[in-house]
């Protein structure tokens, strides 16, 4: 269950790692400092439109967009690489695309985490494998609002899968640490 | 994920169309992303109006072609994606086939759910319990 994902998948998921901690620099200077998007286009010399839409989503990013942001609100990327290898040794920021992540119901947690992973976990190894998302939810004691034990509601005789690292450290995935980090001017 | 979106996601990664390929893996490491707490917000969730009928679409911008993942709540923070289908066929926001892509959605989430009630709440945030906001978090 290492196999790795593709180049495309990860050209996919930096996009996404690095508009968060873009949109939390600018968010920051916003709660901080007042900053509007109206500043930013001043800086920037640009229309506020244009902020708008970059700040849409990272559709279109270049590296130029992102050291623009980052530039209106006084500050910049600190990049950082980490090898696969070193990742994987590193629980808690284990890389888990969804293919490979199997769960133990005890292991998920009652966040939000746990219970979009136990969704995303289903598809990927428990449907497979005959279970339903009515196990999962059921494995994350959501107790259902209608039709308790109707289509899609079985009972699990076993456990949904599980491994080591598994969907239990993924909910603690996301932290400012392990994206780039942004340094303020 | 519902089964039928599994599905999906398995064809386009024994597809030989390496657009295709690169697409839906696209597409799984945006949700992957969404599973890890990423921030959430209106670029990649929608909820689809009118807002009672209680349908989201997952919103996959690039590459090209768009696709857009149908789904609902089942409770607050678990979405339950339904299926996928390409944005450029579903035509503009009153177009006739957003109302069968959410009848087919309903569909999925009937086979995988029964009758259970989708989740309902007032803001968006409510269905998005970590990092989510509809909008970035500034001033005009």
């Amino acid at each position: 269950m290492n196999e790795m994902p593709s180049k495309y998948f990860f050209r996919q998921r930096m996009k996404n790692r690095v508009y968060d901690v873009v949109i939390a620099a600018v968010e920051d200077a916003a709660a901080k400092r007042g900053m509007r998007k109206k500043d930013i286009a001043e800086k920037l010399g640009i229309h506020p439109s244009q902020v708008t839409r970059w700040l849409s989503g990272p559709a279109n990013w270049g590296a130029d967009t992102i050291s623009d942001l980052l530039y209106a609100v006084d500050a910049e990327l600190e990049p950082a690489t980490v090898t696969f290898a070193e990742r994987e040794q590193r629980k808690s920021n284990r890389f888990h695309p969804l293919e490979h992540v199997l769960v133990a119901p005890e292991h998920l947690e009652r966040s939000r985490n746990g219970h979009v992973a136990a969704v995303a976990q289903t598809s990927a190894t428990a449907l497979r494998a005959g279970h339903s998302i009515g196990d999962a939810l059921e494995a994350a004691n959501l107790a259902p609002l209608a039709s308790p034990l109707g289509n899609g509601w079985t009972k699990s005789a076993a456990p949904i899968g599980q491994a080591p690292g598994s969907f239990g450290s993924m909910a603690h995935e996301r932290s400012r640490s392990a994206n780039p980090e942004v340094r303020y001017g | 994920m519902t089964n039928r979106l599994v599905g999906q996601m398995d064809a386009a990664r024994d597809a030989t169309d390496i657009k295709r390929f690169a697409r839906w893996e696209a597409l799984s490491a945006e949700i992957t992303y969404f599973v890890q707490n990423g921030r959430v917000g209106l670029e990649i969730m929608k909820w689809l109006e009118p807002r009672a009928q209680e349908h989201w679409e997952f919103r996959s911008v690039r590459p090209k072609p768009a696709l857009r993942v149908f789904g609902r709540f089942a409770a607050a923070g678990v979405f339950v994606a339904t299926h996928a289908v390409e944005r450029a066929p579903l035509g503009n926001k009153n177009h006739l086939n957003w109302e069968f892509a959410k009848l087919e959605s309903e569909d999925e989430w009937r086979c995988a759910l029964g009758e259970r009630i989708p989740f309902s709440a007032a803001d968006y945030e409510s269905y998005i319990t970590g990092d989510a906001a509809e909008g970035v978090r500034m001033d005009t």
